[in-house]
């Protein structure tokens, strides 16, 4: 045995030995290959941006369909890069922008809209862009209604279209709307996020609208999609794209990449190396992105220092099953709200990134003429107030008691219980819920987190089988209509049946005269200013007495901007235009825009090293 | 020989079972869970601000899927469809199908993980036996063991996360993430083969380094335990090398379990890794299962799981065919 083990031991050396010599040298042949192959081919880093988006696009690297349901046009750049639409508006500035359209205006009975479009506006094959492509697009959405996104939207308001020369076209209603031009689902217009896309007609007349790839997309933008993969999409700039033509400006970047990194700490790792421009909203925490700026002083955001973030215009709020008894009640409703603690949950959950909301508004620059009508009934209503014992003397006006174990027990004998029902795939609300719920149960309520996901979570909270539940309070914009709209009873659905959406009346609220005031606001244009804000008032006094959801929260969209290659990002210092590299409106944030005022260029991002 | 075709009679008839109930099972438990399948839709409408799109919308994509017919006329329509190869429309990613997704996926997630199995099965199995022949005093043995360990209980995300750091961040030698190179020409030339290769080595080190610990500790076990039987003393009473002992007699009869091990992980690999496909951003059909399950994506889940299925059970039939091929221990007799 002695004999074996020292022979074992040589014969065992030899072949490890030339065992490690081989592979070393194959390592070595092989890691001088990799490096050559990869380096002679990438885009050039000073030349190229890079955003950096939070999952990848479902649909793959061959559909384009912008009106496929399943279509991310926002993950995918299309909507920002190759699209463009008729108006953009900046909520940062309030301008209403010029784009694809010169200008619109209503028949008196606001039954027609008529459109201008641009002249010598070309698609990226070289055909011109005209009244014929515009009529071709809405005409195929009303064909294919209701199976193209949005088409059944453009089909219940759009009755017809017809063009009046090359570059006009006139719409006809099937009833009145002065705020048509806003609808996003109906008109070519960017207000949030995107629009109705205008389709090049000699490239989609004939196909299957449903099941059509659009492959590579022809578009009327800077830029032209030069390849994409599963994780990334890469667009070329246009050299005849029409602005260079007419205004004789060049979008700086000559290559845009949208791509997935993979997840928050890849994306740090990109943001630090420099390998990311501009990560999309909800992939850094304000911890992670405060390391990054730490480490990489190129990093910055909408504020340079706290809260950083920028404000999105969803904001966010409590929804409370109003058609569950006691929430029925808006004095329960009032009392919850006396029993969260905002500023706490915005230190624990937010990290300081925002600020408490006393209504379903972003505070944009454009909303305040409406705000200030009504700065008495926000002190009427202290939405914002933390008031335990409040909320103690409200409960107790119920006739409910507190029962030996701090729970309170309402005149039936049942304890005051909750179901929190939480999304579990997404990180901010799981945060806030764990904070909001320990509160309410610190007020003597029961709470019972249910965390969901996917298709069950949207199941069960349409259908109302929950208690409260936090939300987003989209569309939030500079039309005070939208979001009180979203209280409307047109949405109320009965316990157990599909609401139209989450913040769409899933929390089951009516009242008779808060829908007067939200229809007499549809049929009032939203130029009228006196008459709107009246109306605003009006319907907010009720809203604010029913408190039919709770409001938390401004939204922060941290939205980080790395200027080690491209500078110009707008920020709180220079507010010019808003930081989404997720909206349409992107794309004059690349390019820049001429002012509708003064017609003079603004803004655009540049190159931090101009050749 | 007719025990034999017998036996592969009765396997490939347990085979063609199998993969009909599972079919079956694959069908009916996703309509067991409360949620619409239709939510792949839409929740992508809903993300475009405030609604989940219109009700007619909503509704006549339920009737493009048949999800208005009763569950027997799905069924039988499902199973029509699968005999013809058709697997149908995914929901979530509609008009694309979800044999064209597969086919997209399947090729990266079936490339590296392969790949980095049989590497890690290749390097953990021989250094095993190296180290389990050499008992357990030798140096290799002092060395590997707790190394093999350590490996072998840390979760590859975490271990990925580490490789990331350590190789992007602070050396700056690998791609953060993705398949290739965005913008490189997509071509089977050698630049764009060593550009995947380039992106494939972090996520393949991630799970060979920790595969690895398993092969190494199971071979080294089998190869120690082999050590006391009485054919290798024999061998080495009649003075055989130590090396022709090692590689010819104990190695050998120490790979049986070691091979059905990797035949299990190599059948295992059509399922994609969705963590490692999340932090390295790889395309892989990980991914796209996980997506299609919380989305109730019913067609995509039914094709992905099928495609698991026939891995792990052709897998198994394969191995049962070969077993008493290789092993003459192993006799299968009626009875």
């Amino acid at each position: 045995m002695l004999n074996r083990r020292k022979l074992s031991k040589k014969s065992r050396f030899t072949a490890i030995n030339s065992w490690v010599t081989t592979v070393f040298v194959a390592l070595l042949i092989f890691g001088i290959l990799l490096a050559q192959g990869v380096y002679a081919q990438n885009l050039p880093r000073d030349e190229t941006l890079y955003v950096a988006v939070s999952k990848k696009v479902g649909l793959g690297p061959k559909v384009f369909n912008i009106y496929t349901p399943g279509f991310d046009r926002s993950r995918s750049g299309l909507h920002q890069l190759v699209n463009e639409y008729f108006f953009y508006v900046n909520l940062e500035t309030g301008e209403y922008i010029p784009w694809l359209a010169d200008s619109y205006e209503y028949s008196a009975d606001f039954k027609k809209i008529t459109v201008h479009l641009r002249k010598e506006v070309n698609w990226s094959d070289g055909w011109p862009f005209t009244a014929e492509d515009v009529v071709f697009t809405y005409n195929l959405l009303l064909e294919s209604a209701p199976k193209m996104t949005w088409s059944a939207e453009v089909a219940a308001w759009v009755e017809s279209i017809r063009k009046l020369d090359d570059y006009t076209v006139e719409l006809t209603l099937k009833k009145p709307n002065p705020r048509f031009h806003l609808i996003r689902e109906c008109f070519p217009a960017v207000r949030i996020w995107g629009g109705i896309t205008i389709l090049p007609k000699h490239i989609w007349e004939g196909k299957d609208p449903v099941k059509f790839n659009n492959y590579p997309p022809v578009g009327t933008g800077p830029y032209r999609l030069l390849s994409s993969s599963e994780t990334a999409f890469v667009y070329e700039r246009r050299d005849n794209w029409w602005g260079t033509e007419q205004y004789g400006v060049k979008p700086a970047p000559k290559y845009v990449v949208y791509q997935f990194f993979g997840p928050e700490t890849s994306v740090a790792i990109g943001l630090t190396t420099n390998d990311i421009d501009s990560p999309a909203i909800g992939i850094l925490s304000l911890g992670t992105y405060l390391e990054v700026k730490r480490k990489n002083p190129y990093v910055t955001a909408w504020y340079a220092k706290a809260p950083h973030a920028w404000l999105d215009p969803c904001p966010r709020g409590l929804m409370i099953q109003n058609a569950k008894s006691p929430w029925d009640q808006k004095e329960a409703r009032w009392a919850i709200s006396y029993l969260i603690d905002r500023d706490a949950v915005i230190n624990l959950a937010y990290e300081g990134t925002t600020s408490p909301s006393w209504g379903p508004y972003p505070y944009y620059k454009g909303l305040d003429p409406y705000f200030a009508t009504i700065q008495d009934l926000i002190e009427k209503y202290p939405t914002t107030k933390y008031d335990p014992e409040k909320a103690e003397e409200i409960f107790k006006s119920l006739g409910f008691n507190k029962g030996t174990d701090g729970v309170w027990v309402m005149g039936d004998g049942s304890r005051l219980k909750m179901d929190f029902l939480v999304d579990s795939g997404n990180s901010e609300f799981m945060k806030v819920t764990a904070v909001i719920a320990d509160q309410l149960r610190a007020g003597g309520v029961d709470v019972t987190i249910k965390p969901q996901t996917g298709a069950v979570q949207e199941d069960t909270r349409l259908r109302g089988d929950w208690d409260i539940a936090y939300q987003s309070l989209c569309p939030g914009d500079t039309d005070v209509f939208d979001n009180l709209e979203l209280f409307h009873s047109k949405y109320y659905v009965p316990l157990g049946e599909p609401a139209p959406w989450f913040e769409r009346n899933s929390f089951r609220y009516k009242n008779p005269e808060l829908d007067a005031v939200v229809d007499e606001m549809s049929a009032t244009p939203p130029k009228d200013v006196e008459k709107m804000k009246k109306l605003f008032r009006q319907g907010m006094e009720i809203w604010l007495e029913d408190l039919p959801i709770i409001p938390i929260v401004q939204a922060p969209a941290l939205v980080p901007f790395n200027t080690a290659y491209w500078v110009g990002w707008p920020s709180a210092a220079d507010p010019w235009n808003m930081p989404v590299n997720w909206w349409a409106t992107f794309n004059l944030v690349i390019s820049g825009y001429p002012s509708p005022e003064t017609g003079e260029w603004v803004g655009g991002i540049r190159s931090s090293s101009p050749k | 020989m007719w025990s034999y075709l017998r036996y592969v009679s009765g396997r490939f008839a347990i085979f063609i079972i199998t993969i009909f109930i599972a079919i079956t099972i694959v069908f009916i438990v996703p309509r067991l869970v409360p949620g619409d399948p239709l939510h792949g839709i839409t929740s992508k409408l809903a993300e475009m601000g405030g609604s989940r799109g219109s009700p007619e919308l909503v509704e006549e994509y339920r009737k493009l899927f048949g999800l208005d017919q009763p569950v027997l006329t799905q069924y039988l329509y499902y199973l029509k469809e699968l005999s013809r190869g058709n697997l149908g429309y995914s929901i979530g990613n509609f008009p694309v199908t979800v044999t064209e997704l597969l086919m997209r996926s399947l090729p990266w997630t079936i490339g590296l993980l392969s790949v980095a199995t049989v590497i890690s099965w290749l390097i953990g199995t021989f250094i095993g036996a190296i180290s389990g022949w050499g008992g357990k005093e030798s140096k290799i043995s002092k060395v590997l063991v707790p190394l093999a360990l350590g490996l072998y209980t840390i979760p590859y995300y975490i271990l990925a996360i580490i490789l990331i750091f350590l190789f992007v961040y602070v050396w700056g030698i690998f791609p953060i993430s993705g398949g290739y190179t965005p913008g490189f020409p997509v071509k089977f030339s050698l630049p764009f083969v060593l550009d995947v290769i380039k992106h494939s080595i972090l996520p393949a080190l991630s799970i060979i380094l920790i595969s690895l610990g398993w092969w190494f500790l199971s071979m080294r076990s089998m190869i120690v335990l082999l050590q006391g039987e009485d054919y290798i003393l024999l061998a080495q009473a009649k003075g055989l090398s130590d090396r022709r002992i090692l590689w010819r007699y104990a190695f050998r009869n120490a790979l049986l379990p070691q091979v059905s091990g990797l035949a299990i992980s190599l059948a295992h690999i059509v399922g994609g890794s969705i963590i490692l496909e999340k932090i390295f951003a790889y395309p892989g059909v990980g991914w796209l299962l996980y997506n299609s399950i919380t989305e109730l994506d019913l067609p995509t889940i039914q094709g992905g799981v099928l495609v698991v299925i026939i891995a792990l059970t052709a897998a198994n039939f394969i191995l049962d065919l070969i077993y008493p091929l290789i092993d003459p221990r192993i006799k299968y007799k009626r009875g």
